[in-house]
């Protein structure tokens, strides 16, 4: 069964390259939302095997959008990565000290971007 | 004799009268019957008879009454004779008697005992020559020969004289029996010792008066020679402490006129005893100046008041001022004064030494308690003048720039004015050599005035005339060889030169000299006080010194504002607890290390305001080393809130935009990617070429803004490093592996000898250093080549170097490669995908870790890239590593 991953970015063109990329690249099932609280429902309502969402977003921003969803029961076990185009140290660190499972820098390879989230969240299949 | 040969002619006569009468008896007897006038012879016989017995009765009695008088007469004599005798025994002169031939005849007790002769072996045994030493007799015979010259008459002399006698017997016959004389002999005792002695010679006369021989009486003179010498020593020593005493000593008739004077007393004066003896008085000896004084004492000393050490001012023979204290008094008897007795002692020395102690001693308290410069000279120049009989003193500064000395300071006693001295002093302006102080600037040495009025140097001498002033002084004040200034005293008594007094001023000038030296210097101290005091205070950097024990000692205005405290009440306070108030600091607190620990120290802290009010700073630590004492520390400071704000905004801004670039270069990044890889289906051929250029450039865009931020970041100091034991071979190795994909894919071989280093550096910082350095080697080198990494280990770091066997660098650009976009060739970036900033960060994180990195030409092919890194460790505890090393 294909993987079901969960994209949450603000940008229109980066959710379609992602999606693209990992849908052509890995054969997984991509699910898009536009904004930190429509992720939280499509999360909740299609419980994805991982999420990958940016930090910078209108309204709810990643950590937020990160924090509510480790607060929801059905969604609080699903592993997050972020993919972020904030690359500076301090960043970096604020990032992962919020307990996600990684952190990605954007602008990434979509070739080799399914690679690196299944080797982060250890699946065998990439 | 006599008495006997008279007795016996008696008894003779006696028994002839007697047998006669005896004869008359018996002529009586037969014609006794026959009556008488029978016969008239008879009777005539019978009154013959009769008439003899009378007178034999009349003989008998004469002569006994004669025997018995001669009897008494003898005892007498014989009591006479025991009194000489026992007045010969018990004598103490010795006496000595011998006959004309020179044989002793007489040899008493005390001359047994004074000579050593027993009187048996030497009366009738010796002659008198023997009792005395050789030649002795005729010596002493000689001088009273001498003396008898001129005597009118020869008396006779006994033929049997013996010659050495002859003098002797000449002198003794020259006076009178009765007379005896004296003189002084030397005597001969029987060891062979010999003895002075008085000795009384008379003559023994016969009853005729002849000399028949001669009586010494002689008396030891040893004792009273050594009295006798005892005195005259003792006489000697007087004379000599007077004629040797350095106080002059006279004495003098109540007239005044001089009865001796010791040899210092005539030198003082240069005059002998005899031209003293010719003065008519006691002051015609002195200087008319002290005449009148001296004649005074004279008098009073006359008069019986004791003169004890009157100070008298004298000029000594040479002229030199002689300095006494004089002491007089009289020797009165029943009578009246007999003597004057004078002393004087010389205490000019004394007086000097005093008076340059005390000149000396004052002017160090007023240069010690002066709080300024001329308060403190105008009391030196009081007290030169009341040292040494001034009215008038002033200072002369030498004003180097203007080549003049211009008098600065001036003192007048009260009492007479010398306003018009002191007004036409303070108007003059001199040049060297001009006037008194000119003339003593130029010189260099002290002149003395001693008439003013024939000193032609003296530009004011008439207006000091016109206040009375008659002689002076000016000495020069030196610092080193150079005259600063010139001080001048003038008196209105005449004062003859006195070099000593010169010399005395010379060493006060001495004084005064360091004292304007350091008045000088003072004032330059408080210039800078005062602009350091003006620089601390205008300063926008807070800067506080604490002393050894950390308590805050000085604190500017700054320091104080920024705290938002008194000043005053920073101070004495630990400077810990000042700044980190509330900080809750533990002893591993950095700051409180470094105040404990007396270093240097800089960066960037927090302080407190007042608990839980911070703000952060900006800090350098210096410690204050004094002769390698610690003795205190100065910590400057800013308030870097503002530009912390600052650095945040711009923080932001670099997010942002990096955000702001990197979010469409994703999107077009992520297309380029999954068209060129053909994900979406066939590409022409030049379409997947384009598309690779496309996707090479976006990577170059993405790399280029990442190291444009990494490069404003390290060098804006907001990426401190995080320094961590490492080991420096495993780093290179991890970097290699990094590099291995694209050295493969350059067909470059990566080559690695390991050597274990362990370093302390900041390791994601010197990996970006190697991988770097390896994607530079291998982006330039050729197919085939060999990237050599080579590790060097020291004792104070390791060295790193990257050899390559690419073109290479040029010389003059071995340097220049290190700044920003600075490519051997323009195009290289382009075609090999760099963005100019690899190098600069390499220089830029290498200088954070206090290291540094440079290129050399690797022989004829290639460069070589090293990197040298200290070892942190081995700065702070090489002590520690030395002592680990030797176990």
């Amino acid at each position: 069964m294909a993987r079901k991953i969960l994209i949450i970015d603000d940008e229109e063109d980066i959710r379609e390259v992602a999606a693209l990329s990992l849908e052509t690249v890995a054969g997984w099932d991509v699910l898009v939302a536009g904004s930190g609280a429509a992720g939280i429902a499509k999360a909740r309502e299609n419980r994805p095997d991982a999420i990958l969402l940016d930090v910078m977003m209108p309204g709810m921003d990643g950590p937020t959008t990160f924090r509510e969803l480790r607060a929801i029961p059905e969604t609080s076990g699903i592993p997050v990565i972020l993919l972020t185009a904030k690359v500076q140290a301090a960043d970096q660190k604020r990032f992962s000290d919020l307990g996600v499972a990684s952190v990605m820098f954007k602008p990434f390879d979509p070739l080799i971007l399914a690679r690196e989230i299944a080797q982060v969240l250890g699946w065998q299949e990439a | 004799m006599a008495r006997l040969t008279q007795s016996r002619s008696v008894t003779r006569a006696f028994v002839i009268a007697l047998a006669f009468s005896l004869a008359g008896a018996l002529v009586l007897a037969r014609a006794g019957s026959a009556p008488a006038q029978n016969h008239p012879w008879i009777f005539w016989f019978a009154a013959f008879w009769t008439l003899a017995q009378a007178l034999l009765v009349g003989i008998a009695l004469s002569s006994f009454r004669s025997s018995m008088r001669q009897r008494q007469a003898e005892r007498q004599l014989q009591r006479v004779a025991r009194l000489h005798r026992s007045i010969l025994d018990s004598a103490g002169p010795m006496m000595i008697a011998c006959d004309l031939t020179g044989n002793i005849t007489l040899f008493n007790p005390a001359a047994e005992r004074m000579l050593g002769f027993r009187a048996a072996d030497v009366v009738g045994l010796l002659l008198a020559q023997e009792l005395f030493p050789e030649s002795e007799m005729a010596r002493v015979g000689d001088q009273l020969a001498a003396s008898l010259t001129g005597t009118r008459t020869q008396p006779d002399i006994p033929g049997e004289t013996a010659p050495t006698l002859l003098p002797y017997v000449r002198y003794v016959a020259s006076f009178p029996a009765s007379r005896v004389r004296g003189f002084e002999m030397r005597y001969r005792r029987k060891d062979g010792t010999t003895f002075p002695a008085m000795v009384y010679l008379s003559a023994v006369r016969s009853s005729a008066g002849t000399i028949e021989g001669l009586v010494t009486i002689a008396v030891d003179l040893s004792a009273t020679r050594r009295a006798e010498h005892a005195l005259r020593e003792s006489e000697e020593r007087y004379r000599d402490l007077f004629d040797n005493s350095t106080e002059m000593i006279a004495t003098l008739s109540p007239r005044g006129r001089y009865l001796y004077v010791n040899p210092a007393w005539q030198a003082l004066f240069g005059m002998d005893s005899a031209q003293f003896e010719a003065l008519i008085g006691f002051e015609s000896a002195f200087p008319p100046e002290v005449q009148a004084e001296t004649a005074a004492l004279f008098h009073k000393a006359l008069h019986g008041v004791r003169v004890e050490h009157h100070p008298l001012r004298l000029q000594n023979s040479a002229g030199e001022n002689v300095e006494v204290e004089a002491s007089l008094s009289c020797r009165r008897e029943e009578s009246g004064p007999v003597s004057v007795r004078c002393i004087f002692r010389d205490v000019t020395q004394q007086n000097r030494r005093e008076r340059r102690l005390r000149i000396q001693l004052i002017v160090s308290q007023i240069i010690a308690e002066s709080t300024s410069l001329d308060e403190g000279l105008i009391h030196v120049l009081e007290a030169l003048c009341g040292t040494f009989s001034c009215e008038f003193a002033s200072l002369w500064s030498v004003d180097d720039a203007q080549h003049v000395v211009r008098p600065r300071i001036a003192w007048s006693a009260k009492g007479r004015s010398s306003d018009e001295f002191l007004r036409d002093t303070q108007a003059l302006l001199l040049a060297r050599g001009e006037g008194l102080p000119g003339m003593v600037w130029s010189l260099g040495k002290p002149v003395w005035v001693a008439d003013i009025r024939l000193n032609t140097t003296m530009i004011r001498r008439n207006v000091a005339r016109l206040n009375g002033y008659l002689s002076g002084w000016a000495v020069p004040v030196r610092v080193g060889n150079q005259v600063i200034a010139v001080v001048e005293c003038f008196s209105r008594q005449f004062m003859r030169e006195d070099p000593d007094l010169m010399a005395t001023v010379e060493t006060v000038c001495g004084s005064i000299g360091q004292f304007m030296a350091r008045a000088s210097q003072e004032s330059r101290v408080r210039q800078l006080d005062r602009q350091r005091t003006f620089i601390l205070d205008s300063v926008a950097d807070g800067i506080i010194g604490v002393d050894s024990a950390n308590r805050i000692a000085f604190v500017n205005p700054a320091a104080a504002r920024m705290l938002e405290r008194a000043e005053s009440e920073l101070t004495s306070h630990e400077i810990h607890e000042v700044l980190h108030t509330s900080a809750g600091c533990d002893a591993e607190c950095a700051m409180r290390r470094a105040f404990q620990a007396g270093e240097s120290a800089s960066g960037q802290d927090v302080y407190f305001r007042a608990p839980a009010r911070s703000f952060p700073v900006e800090f350098s630590l210096m410690p204050m080393v004094e002769e390698g004492e610690s003795v205190g520390s100065v910590l400057s400071f800013r308030d870097i809130s503002q530009r912390y704000a600052l650095d945040h905004m711009k923080d932001e801004f670099i997010s942002t935009v990096s955000h702001e670039l990197r979010t469409p270069l994703t999107s077009i990044r992520g297309a380029l990617g999954l068209l060129s890889a053909g994900l979406l289906g066939n590409v022409n051929e030049k379409a997947t070429s384009l598309l690779r250029i496309a996707v090479a450039n976006s990577d170059r865009l993405v790399r280029l803004i990442n190291d444009i931020l990494d490069l404003e970041r390290m060098q804006s100091g907001r990426a401190p490093l995080t320094f961590r034991r490492i080991a420096l071979d495993e780093l290179v190795r991890q970097a290699i592996e990094t590099m291995q994909p694209m050295a493969e894919a350059e067909d470059v071989h990566l080559a690695f000898e390991p050597m274990p280093v362990s370093i302390e550096a900041d390791p994601d910082r010197m990996l970006q250093v190697m991988t770097n350095l390896l994607s530079n080697a291998v982006k330039f080198s050729p197919a085939k080549s060999i990237v050599r990494v080579v590790i060097k280990n020291s004792s104070d770091g390791a060295t790193v170097s990257v050899v390559d066997q690419g073109r290479g660098v040029p010389a003059d650009k071995l340097e220049s490669i290190f700044d920003r976009f600075q490519q051997v060739d323009a195009s290289d970036s382009r075609q090999k995908g760099g963005t100019g900033l690899g190098l600069a960060i390499c220089r830029t994180i290498m200088h954070q870790h206090g290291g540094r990195i440079w290129a050399e030409q690797n022989g004829a092919r290639g460069t070589i890239f090293r990197f040298f890194l200290p070892d942190r460790a081995s700065i702070t505890h090489s002590g520690e590593e030395a002592a680990h090393s030797y176990s």
